[in-house]
């Protein structure tokens, strides 16, 4: 979160958008554009599809901002907005894969990987995963190997630094859930970096 | 503080949001407590190891869109019109228009539904064009043309004979290639027949390779066949088969384009069985003459006089064409056995012996299948009268 943040609150820009002033969104824009951008990236795992519901949720932003009654912090709301979009794509995506890519790719591979994983995902090869040795591109490989419901609250709390009760109140569960998914991600997390460190050594 | 209580709070002291005081309560703990001690150093290795997460950064177009909305609200105007209007703006937005489609048509319903849409306009596409493609292979066997052709050739060849020999398949085909003659013809109207259109001209005149008045008489009654066979089309099974083929609409050749040739056989080998059945009028397999095959008996009666004066005038070169015409167009004509034999003997007078041979034979076949009718006939005769014979004898 930027510094300049604290200067005006977001509540009170997002009224005098309300009132007429373009700027005040404009200053509210650029304090979530990033985060709200990297968060959809991390949760859809499609960089074209995360531009759309980028616009997409500052639309509904500026859709709704009479709506805005200031009873939650704005982060809750603009987050509470992000995740129902990214869990609407999700659904579509779901919908919309064909059968036979879910399909395993052989008859006797009943728990092995489908088609639709190794064609459809985005995530980057196995191969360039061991060679990469970025930070991004070795998070974006672990996010990836983490359940959504803990990727979540994973990304909320690192990468917007919302609280553990505010993630409760967007995901909608109990903040001791919250702090036991995000402990459970952090694990896996810790899991899937130290295998990719190990591979890196390996090849090196 | 029990340790539930202090693992509770591990994450908001490793990222230092708690109160001194309540985080310094916590290290204590931590710090006497070996179970808590070891989870809170795991956790903490956890968070250091995995850090925050980089901050990616959204795309000029995207920034572009959402400030073209909020503008838009301000000024009054739908934000959602205003934000689709800058992606269209946008350099990228074929790419993210491509993006979309390719989601779209890559789903197995829109697969499913473009052939079948490719299906049906290749065959709307083909099957009307069916007609003017190339002669199949049995259709290349034939020599319709009765004029360089020997009269005596598979072409002349009766049709009841090959359907009794069961041997050929080029009295079949001729059929077929008379009967694509005749469709073609069939779709003059009757108005025209004084001038025939270009289409039922070139297909009498290049199947047929007839001078031009023998065309005309030809053409006439190749579409008073026609007639006739629309006329009792009711009244003949065979000819029913000869129509779903020779195609009266187009929605009937959509029927199957493959059922075509199937169609000629079977329309070849019923118009044998009809004519074996003693059907010998001009009108092909009638089995009750109508006024229409009233008029094409007098058609053929017509060429065959036609072809009798040309001999008897001297003119044997003309005269074979226009036996041939009667003879290759009217198969079940009752005095065919005759006109091969006139044609013999012009065919003589103009000393081309092989031909006549050929006519000759042809004549014969014609004779011995008449017989075999006749003795047919004769042989289903007395069970039909026997009845009548008995009410007699009452």
């Amino acid at each position: 979160m930027d510094g300049t943040k604290e200067t005006i609150a977001d509540e009170e820009l997002l009224r005098r958008f309300g009132a007429g002033d373009a700027r005040a969104f404009e200053a509210l824009y650029d304090r979530y554009r990033r985060q709200i951008f990297t968060f959809i990236v991390r949760s859809t795992r499609d960089r074209a599809a995360a531009e759309e519901l980028t616009q997409e949720v500052f639309l509904r932003v500026v859709q709704r901002a009479d709506d805005f009654k200031g009873q939650s912090k704005f982060s809750t709301w603009l987050y509470s907005i992000t995740r129902n979009l990214c869990i609407d794509h999700s659904r579509k995506m779901a919908f919309r894969r064909h059968r036979s890519l879910d399909a395993p790719l052989r008859t006797d591979e009943t728990g092995g990987a489908s088609l639709g994983d190794r064609v459809a995902s985005d995530d980057l090869a196995p191969d360039r995963n061991v060679e990469s040795n970025t930070m991004r591109s070795r998070m974006e490989a672990a996010l990836a190997a983490v359940p959504e419901e803990q990727r979540e609250v994973f990304l909320m709390r690192q990468v917007e630094h919302l609280s553990f009760a505010e993630i409760a109140l967007v995901v909608g569960v109990p903040e001791n859930t919250v702090k036991s998914r995000m402990r459970y991600a952090l694990e896996r997390l810790q899991k899937a970096l130290a295998e990719f460190e190990d591979n890196v050594a390996e090849a090196g | 503080m029990t340790c539930d209580e202090c693992e509770n709070r591990w994450l908001e002291l490793i990222a230092g949001e708690l109160p001194p005081d309540e985080g310094a309560g916590l290290r204590e703990h931590i710090a006497g407590c070996a179970t808590c001690s070891h989870g809170f150093a795991e956790l903490e290795s956890a968070m250091n190891a995995v850090g925050d997460v980089p901050l990616e950064e959204p795309p000029a177009r995207v920034d572009d869109a959402v400030m073209r909305a909020a503008r838009a609200k301000v000024a009054g105007m739908d934000p959602a019109a205003a934000m689709r209007g800058a992606a269209a703006d946008q350099a990228g937005f074929f790419a993210s228009l491509a993006q979309r489609w390719s989601r779209f048509v890559a789903g197995p319903q829109v697969a499913m539904a473009t052939v079948m849409v490719l299906v049906v306009a290749i065959g709307v596409w083909y099957l009307p064009h069916a007609d003017l493609r190339a002669p199949m292979e049995g259709e290349t066997l034939i020599a319709p043309d009765d004029t360089s052709a020997a009269p005596g050739s598979a072409g002349a060849t009766p049709v009841e004979e090959a359907s009794e020999k069961g041997a050929s398949a080029e009295p079949m085909a001729s059929a077929e290639s008379f009967d694509q003659r005749k469709l073609e013809a069939q779709e003059i109207p009757t108005d025209d027949l004084k001038a025939p259109s270009g289409r039922a001209r070139r297909a009498a005149t290049d199947s047929l390779a007839m001078d031009e008045g023998v065309t005309n008489a030809l053409s006439d009654g190749l579409v008073n066949d026609g007639l006739a066979r629309k006329k009792s089309r009711k009244s003949m099974v065979g000819d029913d088969m000869l129509f779903d083929f020779e195609g009266d609409s187009d929605a009937q050749r959509y029927g199957g384009g493959g059922s075509g040739l199937g169609g000629v056989t079977a329309n070849a080998s019923t118009r044998a069985s009809a004519s074996g059945a003693g059907a010998r009028d001009e009108a092909p397999a009638a089995p009750a003459p109508t006024k229409a095959s009233s008029e094409l008996a007098t058609t053929a009666s017509q060429l065959f006089t036609e072809a009798r004066s040309l001999a008897a005038s001297g003119r044997c070169a003309d005269a074979v064409k226009v036996y041939g015409a009667l003879l290759s167009n009217y198969p079940t004509f009752a005095s065919r056995a005759l006109a091969y034999d006139e044609q013999a003997t012009c065919y003589r007078k103009l000393g081309q012996t092989s031909l006549a041979l050929a006519a000759e034979q042809n004549a014969k076949s014609v004779r011995a299948t008449e017989s075999k009718v006749a003795a047919k006939r004769a042989a289903s005769r007395p069970a039909a009268a026997e009845p009548a014979a008995a009410l007699d004898a009452e």
